[in-house]
């Protein structure tokens, strides 16, 4: 058994960081994969209040292969800007892959205990997110991008300034105004 | 384009949300100066500040989503940063309930949801 060099996850967030898009593409397998797993692992239990903790599947795919790297992972917050991505994608694609099933072939047999939320009004939020995230991302895409880090990723405030090169304050302010904005895109409620 | 023009332009749909991203960096420079009031200064300053109706009207429907819980909504308060800012149970997050902590690590602290519904 050969041992194939460890793939340098380091210099490729670094990279990514910088907006080099191949080291996008160099990533997306290395850590798509990984977030993917554990994403449909979580979401096979069927457990409405484990589903969707995006950020606590973006951190366990974080520990997971910083073990498998030891020593060889040091920009955390490169990862989780990275993973925060892939994350959104793969639960909303999830959350609109259910949505389009209960639609077409009924309701699936999922819901083990009526007195548990059914995990539709989850998949709602989801998509409604997601669509209010990308129209706002056609207004003022470094605010979309600052949500899906803080959201999807968990980031926190400083972690975020990291990731986005600008400063806590700055993320503060852009947060409450997109907060706002978001929080009233949303109950607008759909076709507005 | 110029600015003030486009910032009492009315040509285009009119209402909130209906922003240019040229619109919107002046509204969000508004909007932060009258979030960091008390509330019930927000109305006088904006008096002040916004001279045309366009922005104001955008300023006004975002103050008011922010009043009615955009500032708890997707998380914490603005206030609140970094790590050990706790949250407690039964604390709204976003869409779900706080149910008390799995875990703390590297990036954060992990806590346990719960649906909002049930």
């Amino acid at each position: 058994v050969s041992p194939t060099p460890p793939p340098e996850l380091t210099r490729l967030l670094d990279n990514w960081g910088q907006g080099d898009a191949e080291a996008r593409d160099a990533l997306i397998p290395l850590i798509y994969t990984e977030l993917r797993g554990i994403a449909r692992r979580y979401l096979r239990r069927e457990r409405p209040d484990h589903t969707l903790q995006s950020a606590a599947l973006v951190n366990e795919a974080y520990l997971r292969m910083t073990r498998q790297q030891p020593g060889k992972f040091e920009n955390r917050a490169q990862f989780f800007g990275f993973a925060a991505q892939m994350m959104r994608h793969i639960l909303v694609d999830h959350a609109r892959g259910r949505l389009a099933a209960k639609r077409g072939a009924g309701a699936p047999r999922l819901s083990l205990d009526p007195e548990i939320a059914p995990p539709k009004k989850y998949e709602m939020d989801l998509v409604v997110l997601d669509d209010a995230l990308n129209k706002l991302a056609a207004l003022d895409a470094q605010q979309s991008r600052l949500i899906e880090l803080r959201y999807f990723g968990g980031l926190s405030i400083e972690e975020t300034a990291v990731v986005m090169e600008i400063s806590p304050a700055t993320v503060k302010r852009e947060w409450a105004t997109a907060r706002a904005w978001l929080k009233r895109e949303i109950d607008k409620g759909p076709g507005a | 384009m110029g600015d003030s023009a486009g910032m009492a332009e009315t040509g285009n749909r009119q209402g909130p949300g209906r922003v240019t991203p040229e619109q919107w960096e002046k509204v969000k420079e508004v909007l932060v100066s009258a979030l960091e009031l008390a509330p019930e200064n927000r109305r006088a300053y904006l008096d002040r500040r916004c001279t045309d109706l366009s922005p104001r009207r955008e300023v006004e429907s975002l103050v008011a989503a922010h009043e009615n819980g955009a500032s708890q909504f997707m998380g914490e308060s603005s206030s609140v940063s970094g790590p050990g800012s706790g949250l407690a149970d039964g604390e709204k997050l976003g869409a779900y309930v706080i149910w008390g902590p799995l875990g703390a690590g590297g990036m954060g602290e992990v806590y346990r949801p719960r649906p909002p519904h049930r």
